[in-house]
């Protein structure tokens, strides 16, 4: 049994349909690019992964039990075991860098001790013990970036989401970006899921890729093949 | 940013474009009575009149404090007090100029300043407004002091003496008996149980509510009451013999120094003291005294010297001792 | 090129600012000012009477912030994010209790409760602001980004994302229990009710009427008496800055620019919790407003036992003669209040720009002391200070027209909406500005349209307050000629008069006309679609 399943998922805003039978499976610790161009409706379908939108039709399924059926929320966005990147990162503008993961660890009910010293681990791994005390006001975009990706590796979900995190960045930043995304593959073992338009990120996720063409998602196939260099990807994306 | 400007631009425009009155008159008194009147003014001349009024929320001394502060400019001609210790205090801060109106002659010389700066009319009496429900065994006092007595206290109110009618009754009350028993009265009504409240209009609710039997007020408030239909009546104080008398504190009216227009103030004064304007303000629901001899007053109204006695009345010595009194009662009522 | 240059640089606007601020606020405080900074103003407060009061003023004042906050925190919640039924009324009606004046909403409690004594006058103050802290907070909770409620969703559940709700609502919060300490303190009318209708108390605003009155009375020598009445305010003045001040700083402190992606904020799901959740903003709204309304509403046509005619005749009555006497007077209270604040929303976002500008240095600390003064003074100063600048020759015409009044009115409540934008523009990303600069943009383009255009609710917020206030005010209102012929001034004449079913009737009618734009900007709201989008 596939860990993530998602069969026949659409889903239409007024007149324009986002997705259309879209579908597939997922392995425990698998890896997915969703790749698409803007607009294509990548983001909804993985805000109807998280449970944070609803679909009109279709199941996913988590280890066989389904979390969302139809227009039908079964499990709500902080009972799957999903976190999620945004794509503006949605930080805590009040809360310090330490609080962005001591917080939520409280909240799931991780007891005290255990919570401190798996923040202190992974901000130290993610580069971020010596901002520990900032808020995100007095952070770069670079640090602001690694805070979203520890906030979203601490509960040690299952399930990763990431929501084209390293778009509209410069050159340098993106390539400090897909370091990142190697240190953060490497700290956790949770399946993975990122939507991108940008051929390097799928590649450096490795695992499968399936491309969004109008709302239609292609059967995943290995990402050394869709992302052979970059032209490939250009084309595959040109035809959706 | 020129778009920005534009309003500004039109606010000022807005601004300068006041049109002046022919007659600027500040007013204390009820705006529902007033305005009728300055309207029939403003008809029978065809002179246009500013009126301002005052409100209770500066405690009655907001067009006060503005005469004061505008004194360098006056911009009033004419200043209509619904009382009559302010007047006095802006006549001797010079702020007035004499004025025998003609249409005075027939109100008593008592409510006439003797130089001319200020006429008395149209006046209220300090009574104890109290409710005809009361049990056999509790009566209202007759007289001022009684309020305080022990057995009756707990069921009467009166305003706190630091603003209005109140204040000048006590100023006047302090002039008659002395300072210090009535500051000693005053310390002892506090104790009393007697129910301090923060104006006359304030005390009548209360009665009227049926919250205690009796107070001390006005009888403009007091006819309020009546005409809405609340269980009232009117009693006068200090009638036994030997007695103080009761209190009637008139309308006045003076002549501003300086003021833009002083021949119209004079016009308008004539009017204010006409018996016609007297009798109509008898008529209007506040049921003010009319002082002219003769003027026609409501079936049913109490008038001095034939249905009540008035207390004998030095306002000038009372202005004088509202002065030094009013430090006094505000240490007393503000802790 | 100069001509260009100009054009992109702040310095016009802001020398137009100053201008207008000058005529506006600040020169009617210059006359009244000194004794307000002399040390001496403070040793009065060394008198165990002045400290007593004092000291309860901070008590009564801080009660009544403290609970606008209880009160107002959880309403804005339910009004603007939590997902239960009636949020649309609750936002609604949020407003309507800074639409009337507090002395009426206090004359309705002791009317419906019989409650007296200084917890009364704490509760009617509180519950009078209220809508400050509701307000602001539910503004800040309906910008909140998405992505950062739904991350909070995600991690932690509904617990963390309230947590984090809260977060966002509280600087926003804190600045409007702020205000309603300020005009909870300074208040005399709602305490001296309370004392006058049952347990006897006082407040350290009555200190400074007394003085007020006091003022005047030896005619050789009012200028000096005036002064004292200044003297006497002050520690009240620094006490209400202090706290204004600190709230400021607070928001200072927490917080930067918002990053979300423009979506709107979802709403909080329930679940089982909405239909307690329901029931609470029933209770709160109950509360704030229609218990008070409601008593207003009756009194409009109270009478006596032995009265004739019926209720609805009397009210009927009450209605026609509020409308009849009293529409003049409440159309030039509606062009003083539009005047004023259509020049609050020009002025104010000039400052808010210089104070987001020098956040955290000390000079802006100075800057806000400056622009809050007006709002911190008596009111009765502020007039009489009026007075003294612009009844002169030069201003003749001016000082009796109707210019005076929205720009004095206008000057005296410019600070609100200066703070409120301050803080809105501080959530605004520099990257707008600096997109709209290298475009070319105008400053005054670049501070209009492209900061204020995506916080256009918060601007007309801030010039809406300054409007309901130039109503609302009547202390400074008795003083100026142009501004005796209001809304306001009639109101409390008739309130003085015991016209009782006339004042609750005007009361209302100026409320329902005051509400007017509010169900109008919320009629708009909902045709732009639902929130939870």
């Amino acid at each position: 049994m596939p860990f993530l399943s998602v069969t026949g998922l659409a889903r239409s805003f007024g007149r324009s349909q986002v997705l259309v039978e879209a579908g597939f499976d997922l392995e425990r610790g698998g890896r997915l690019t969703i790749a698409g161009r803007s607009g294509s409706g990548k983001t909804t379908l993985l805000r109807i992964l998280a449970g944070l939108e609803r679909a009109d039709r279709g199941v996913v399924r988590f280890d066989g039990v389904a979390a969302s059926d139809g227009r039908r929320i079964l499990l709500p966005p902080w009972r799957r075991p999903v976190q999620m990147v945004f794509q503006d990162l949605g930080l805590w503008p009040n809360r310090s860098v330490r609080r962005h993961l001591l917080d939520p660890l409280a909240a799931q009910g991780v007891p005290r001790a255990e919570a401190r010293s798996r923040t202190r681990a992974l901000l130290a791994r993610l580069g971020l013990a010596p901002l520990a005390r900032r808020r995100p006001g007095r952070l770069s975009g670079g640090e602001a970036r690694r805070l979203a990706f520890a906030r979203a590796l601490a509960p040690e979900p299952e399930l990763l989401l990431l929501d084209e995190p390293f778009a509209s960045l410069d050159p340098v930043a993106r390539a400090e970006g897909l370091a990142l995304l190697d240190e953060v593959l490497a700290a956790t073992r949770a399946a993975v899921v990122l939507v991108t338009h940008d051929p390097a990120e799928a590649r450096a996720l490795g695992g499968e890729v399936a491309v969004l063409r109008r709302g239609r998602l292609a059967p995943p196939r290995p990402a050394v093949e869709v992302c052979a260099d970059d032209e490939t990807f250009r084309r595959e994306l040109a035809e959706s | 940013m020129r778009r920005a400007l534009a309003p500004l631009l039109l606010l000022a425009a807005a601004a300068c474009a006041g049109e002046e009155a022919d007659l600027v008159v500040y007013c204390a008194l009820d705006a529902e009575h007033s305005e009728p009147i300055v309207r029939i003014f403003e008809e029978r001349t065809g002179l246009r009149v500013d009126l301002q009024t005052d409100t209770e929320q500066a405690k009655t001394v907001g067009l006060v404090q503005r005469l004061f502060q505008e004194r360098e400019r006056p911009r009033a001609d004419v200043f209509w007090n619904n009382e009559i210790a302010h007047t006095i205090r802006l006549a001797r801060a010079g702020l007035t100029v004499p004025y025998r109106s003609p249409a005075a002659t027939g109100i008593p010389a008592s409510f006439r300043d003797p130089d001319g700066h200020w006429t008395g009319f149209a006046a209220r009496a300090r009574i104890i407004l109290h409710r005809t429900d009361l049990p056999a065994d509790l009566q209202p006092p007759r007289r001022v002091a009684d309020l305080i007595r022990p057995e009756l206290a707990p069921h009467g109110g009166m305003a706190a003496p630091l603003t209005g009618t109140t204040l000048t009754h006590f100023a006047a009350l302090s002039l008659r008996l002395g300072r210090e028993p009535v500051l000693d009265w005053l310390r002892r009504a506090k104790e009393s149980g007697l129910h301090i409240g923060r104006g006359n209009a304030h005390v009548m609710r209360q009665v009227r509510e049926g919250d205690y039997g009796w107070c001390l007020t006005d009888t403009d408030d007091a006819a309020k009451a009546r005409r809405a239909g609340y269980p009232v009546a009117i009693l006068f104080p200090d009638q036994e013999e030997g007695g103080a008398g009761t209190l009637l504190i008139p309308n006045t009216i003076c002549l501003i120094a300086g003021g833009p227009h002083p021949e119209a103030g004079r016009r308008f004064i004539d009017f204010v003291l006409s018996p016609e304007v007297e009798a109509m303000l008898a008529a209007g629901d506040s049921e003010q005294i009319p002082l002219h001899a003769g003027v026609a007053a409501p079936p049913g109204m109490k008038l001095p010297g034939r249905d009540f006695r008035p207390m004998e009345v030095d306002w000038e010595a009372v202005a004088e001792e509202l002065e030094a009194v009013l430090p006094r009662f505000q240490e007393l009522f503000t802790e | 090129m100069i001509a260009a240059r100009l054009r992109r640089s702040p310095a016009p606007l802001l020398g137009l600012a100053a201008v207008a601020t000058a005529a506006a606020s600040w020169l009617p405080l210059l006359p009244v000012l000194p004794p307000l900074l002399t040390g001496d103003a403070f040793t009065g407060l060394a008198e165990p009477r002045l400290a007593g009061l004092f000291l309860r003023t901070l008590r009564l004042a801080g009660g009544a912030a403290l609970l606008s906050l209880l009160l107002g925190l959880p309403l804005a919640l339910l009004a603007s994010r939590l997902a239960a039924p009636g949020r649309s009324l609750w936002r609604l009606l949020l407003p309507l209790p800074l639409l009337l004046p507090p002395l009426m909403i206090a004359q309705a409690w002791h009317g419906l409760t019989g409650m007296d004594g200084p917890l009364a006058a704490l509760f009617a103050l509180g519950v009078c602001a209220a809508p400050f802290p509701a307000l602001l907070a539910a503004r800040a909770l309906e910008r909140q980004a998405a992505s950062s409620h739904e991350a909070a969703l995600l991690a932690g559940g509904p617990r963390l994302a309230l947590a984090e709700m809260l977060r966002t609502a509280t600087p926003a919060a804190l600045l409007g229990a702020a205000f309603a300490f300020v005009f909870a303190a300074t208040d005399f009318a709602v305490p001296d009710y309370f004392a006058s209708v049952g347990e006897k108390f006082s407040v350290y605003a009555a200190e400074v009427f007394n003085a007020w009155r006091r003022a005047g009375l030896d005619p050789a020598d009012s200028a000096s008496s005036y002064a004292e009445g200044m003297a006497v305010a002050a520690p009240l003045v620094a006490l209400a800055g202090l706290v204004l001040l600190l709230a400021l700083a607070a928001g200072d402190l927490t917080g930067g620019a918002d990053r979300g992606s423009g979506r709107r904020p979802p709403l909080l799901p329930l679940g089982r919790a909405a239909a307690p959740a329901a029931l609470l903003g029933l209770a709160l709204t109950t509360l704030l407003v229609l218990l008070p309304l409601g008593r207003i509403a009756w009194e409009t046509g109270r009478a006596g036992p032995l009265a004739g005619g019926s209720w609805s005749g009397r009210a009927g009555a009450a209605f026609d003669q509020a409308l009849d006497l009293g529409r003049e007077d409440l159309g030039r209270s509606l062009a003083n209040a539009a005047w004023a604040g259509l020049g609050a929303m020009i002025v104010a976002p000039i400052w808010a720009h210089l104070l987001v500008r020098w956040r955290r240095r000390p000079r802006a600390v100075l800057l806000q002391t400056a622009l809050a003064l007006p709002l911190l003074a008596p009111a009765v100063g502020f007039g009489l200070g009026a007075i003294v600048v612009f009844n002169r020759d030069l201003f003749w015409n001016f000082y009796d027209g109707p210019g005076l009044p929205p720009l004095v009115l206008g000057g005296r409540y410019l600070p609100i909406a200066v703070f409120l934008l301050a803080e809105r523009l501080s959530r605004v990303p520099r990257e707008r500005e600096e997109a709209a600069a290298l475009a070319g943009a105008s400053f005054a383009a670049r501070l209009y349209r492209y900061r204020l255009g995506g916080a256009f609710g918060a601007w007309l917020l801030a010039g809406g307050l300054v409007a309901v206030f130039t109503v609302r005010e009547v202390d400074l209102a008795i003083l100026l000629p142009a501004a005796n012929h209001t809304a306001a001034v009639r109101y409390f004449n008739a309130l003085h008069f015991a016209r009782d079913n006339f004042v609750a009737a005007f009361g209302l009618v100026i409320a329902a006309v005051l509400f007017l734009p509010v169900a109008a900007a919320a009629a708009l709201r909902g045709l732009r679609g639902p929130e939870d989008r």
